[in-house]
């Protein structure tokens, strides 16, 4: 049985449909990611499985249980870092951990060694005594994620947990993540920053207008598309009659030329830039720079959906 | 629930504008009125009359006795009787040492100076005179017998009028002010009702959306926020009150204090429920909250004579209905009650009404709040 099941979940805001029919199993163990654009109905998502928002249709289960506005016992066991920083600006940053983990843990005692874990693990020490207001963008996001994650909960669910961050914070807040996951928590993760899903998720789910497109490993979801590897070529100039033979090498399934720029699509496994390189050497041409990469998620959303994640 | 309201206490006493508004500037405003408005206290209270007597050589000399004998009985603290020359007298009238000259002889006659705040009182205590001497010549004329009997009779002050005792308090327009100051600080507790049910609702603020994914039950939620914004708003009231009434001196508070303690007990019972009624109130920004809390105490302080004196009367003759519904007017009415008129029926009637309101209002903000699931966030 998995941890949370979602069943044909369907969200309207009147005339805009947030949810539409979707279905998703998360199993206990595995950090799960939600990777969608802004508005693709990651946070609705979210907000109908605390049971904070209404839906029109379908059905939530956290940890086989029906969950309810009134499930306690579920929402014990569950941490939740918004998608803002939700933190009292007139509390220390000890203080703000200490009462939302005294939420769940009543014990002072196991209360005070929660709080102290937490903040060694988002990294805050020697800023206990700060106010929020005195804090760093990134100081905070952790300071959000420490209130959120103090009490160990056996599901996390982390809401954008990067946005407006800096790259050292941001690159402890996805260890950190992941070193939550080894001691044994469930992780939901949503982002729009598709390195990121790929860099931690073990699951993936791309949601595009309130529709799950595509679920599985990031492995799987590549395997999905026919993009195999992409090739791109800057600063190079081609007359009609040679782009005409690139377009018309092995397995080019696109090319796309604009402004001395080339990008070429080509569909299976293998490497195909040796084989354009040839080409450009026979035919004299130069070029700024060459280079080859594997798909990622963002042409997976781009098969799928013909846009960019990032539109 | 203890811990979020201990929590909640802190982060609100924290909140420096918060504690501006809602506890300094009821102290810098009392302040400001005690040196502009109290040095007005007593400032209309009745000046010390003085007058110049002047006798008429020419004329019969007891009877001048008599008149200056009459003119002396009134002879208190405020109303002073000099017999003078009249030289002496004119000076001092043109000096307004005195305020005026009573002239005596066969016709008497009153010469008033420049000030004539009190020219009705000298003239009436001239008008009286002749008036009894003309009674008295007529008795003469007409039932000499009776002429001792009638003299005693004049002699003895009849007291036809009894005086309301204001607990021995002078009533003093400026009174208004200092209640209605008070009154304005009780209403100001709807800031800290709106900013506390803010804080725990899911579509009115990520804290509230925060708490509500908690696993703490939305029943100790609630409690704990109004328990610590009405908390907080008696403790501020409080120390309005202590600081008019021991430190400037503005009010005397005596063996009231459980009355008036009492009524501001369920005055910011009723400004904590006002406050979360206006915070569970749509998903308006809380800017815009602030201005309908700001507006609202406004206008009920206005209406309840904080910035004009008399208002509150106007309302009373024209729509009496407003001041019954209106916080400010039921919080100044009944501290009018308790320290100026001991009036225990109206102190009742405005304690019940604000309980009433108080609770009314409570239990919408406590059925709006009790929702735990939303539309939209």
């Amino acid at each position: 049985m998995s941890m949370i099941e979602i069943r044909n979940l369907v969200k309207r805001y009147k005339d805009t449909v947030a949810l539409d029919h979707l279905n998703l199993d998360i199993e206990e163990g595995e950090i799960f990611g939600l990777l969608g654009p802004n508005g693709s109905g990651k946070t609705t998502v979210i907000n109908c499985l605390l049971a904070l928002l209404k839906f029109d249709k379908g059905s939530i289960k956290i940890f086989g249980q029906e969950m309810e506005p009134d499930s306690y016992e579920i929402k014990r066991q569950i941490g939740i870092v918004m998608q803002n920083v939700a933190v009292f600006h007139e509390l220390t940053v000890y203080e703000n951990i200490d009462y939302f983990c005294g939420l769940y843990v009543p014990d002072k005692r196991e209360r005070k060694k929660l709080v102290e874990e937490a903040i060694a693990f988002t990294g805050l020490e020697g800023y206990e005594k700060k106010r929020p207001k005195k804090l760093s963008g990134g100081l905070l996001r952790r300071l959000n994620i420490a209130c959120g994650i103090a009490h160990k909960p056996r599901l996390i669910i982390l809401d954008e947990p990067t946005v407006a961050v800096d790259p050292q914070s941001r690159n402890k807040i996805l260890e950190g993540i992941c070193q939550m996951n080894r001691q044994g928590s469930t992780i939901i993760y949503t982002s729009h920053y598709m390195e990121e899903v790929e860099q931690i998720c073990s699951r993936i789910a791309i949601l595009d207008k309130g529709r799950c497109l595509a679920l599985g490993t990031k492995e799987e979801l590549k395997n999905m598309i026919k993009t195999g590897e992409k090739v791109h070529v800057e600063g190079i100039h081609l007359t009609p009659e040679q782009l005409e033979v690139i377009c018309h090498m092995p397995q080019v399934f696109s090319t796309v030329y604009e402004d001395a720029d080339l990008t070429l699509r080509f569909q299976g496994t293998g490497s195909h830039l040796l084989g354009l390189l040839h080409y450009m050497e026979e035919e004299n041409l130069t070029c700024g720079r060459c280079f080859s990469e594997l798909p990622t998620l963002n042409d997976v959303f781009l098969e799928i959906t013909g846009k960019e994640l990032r539109d | 629930m203890l811990q979020i309201m201990k929590r909640q206490i802190l982060v609100n006493i924290r909140e420096k504008s918060n504690i501006f508004w809602t506890m300094l500037f009821p102290l810098i405003l009392s302040t400001l009125f005690h040196f502009t408005l109290g040095g007005t206290i007593g400032e209309h209270a009745m000046e010390d009359i003085r007058a110049a007597f002047v006798t008429d050589q020419n004329a019969d000399s007891q009877e001048e006795e008599a008149f200056l004998k009459y003119l002396e009985s009134f002879d208190q603290d405020w109303f002073q009787i000099i017999p003078m020359s009249q030289e002496e007298a004119r000076e001092a009238l043109k000096n307004d040492e005195i305020l005026g000259i009573f002239y005596g002889g066969e016709e008497k006659k009153l010469v008033i100076g420049e000030d004539s705040t009190y020219t009705s009182i000298l003239s009436q205590t001239l008008e009286i005179y002749e008036k009894n001497e003309h009674m008295l010549a007529q008795i003469v004329k007409e039932h000499p017998e009776n002429l001792q009997a009638a003299a005693e009779a004049m002699g003895e002050w009849g007291t036809y009028t009894e005086t309301v005792t204001f607990r021995g308090d002078s009533l003093d327009y400026t009174q208004n002010y200092f209640f209605a100051l008070i009154a304005m600080t009780c209403l100001y507790g709807s800031f800290m009702g709106m900013y506390n049910t803010v804080g725990v609702q899911a579509n009115t603020s990520d804290l509230g959306a925060r708490l509500a994914a908690g696993c703490v039950k939305r029943y100790k939620t609630i409690t704990a926020s109004l328990l610590s914004s009405w908390l907080i708003s008696f403790a501020e009231v409080l120390v309005l009150l202590f600081y008019m009434d021991a430190v400037l001196g503005d009010i005397h508070i005596g063996e009231q204090g459980g009355e008036i303690l009492l009524i501001c007990f369920v005055a910011t019972l009723y400004s904590s429920s006002i406050g979360m009624v206006i915070g569970t109130v749509g998903t308006w920004s809380t800017n815009l909250k602030n201005g309908i809390i700001v507006a609202e105490s406004l206008a009920c302080s206005f209406a309840a004579d904080l910035m004009i004196s008399g208002v509150k009367e106007t309302i009373e003759t024209y729509v009496p209905v407003i001041n019954r519904i209106n916080p400010g007017a039921l919080i100044t009415d009944a501290f009018y009650s308790v320290l100026i008129y001991e009036d225990g029926e109206k102190y009742f009637r405005s304690l019940s009404l604000l309980t009433f309101f108080g609770i009314l209002l409570l239990g919408a903000a406590v059925l709006s709040m009790r929702r735990m699931r939303y539309e939209s966030i």
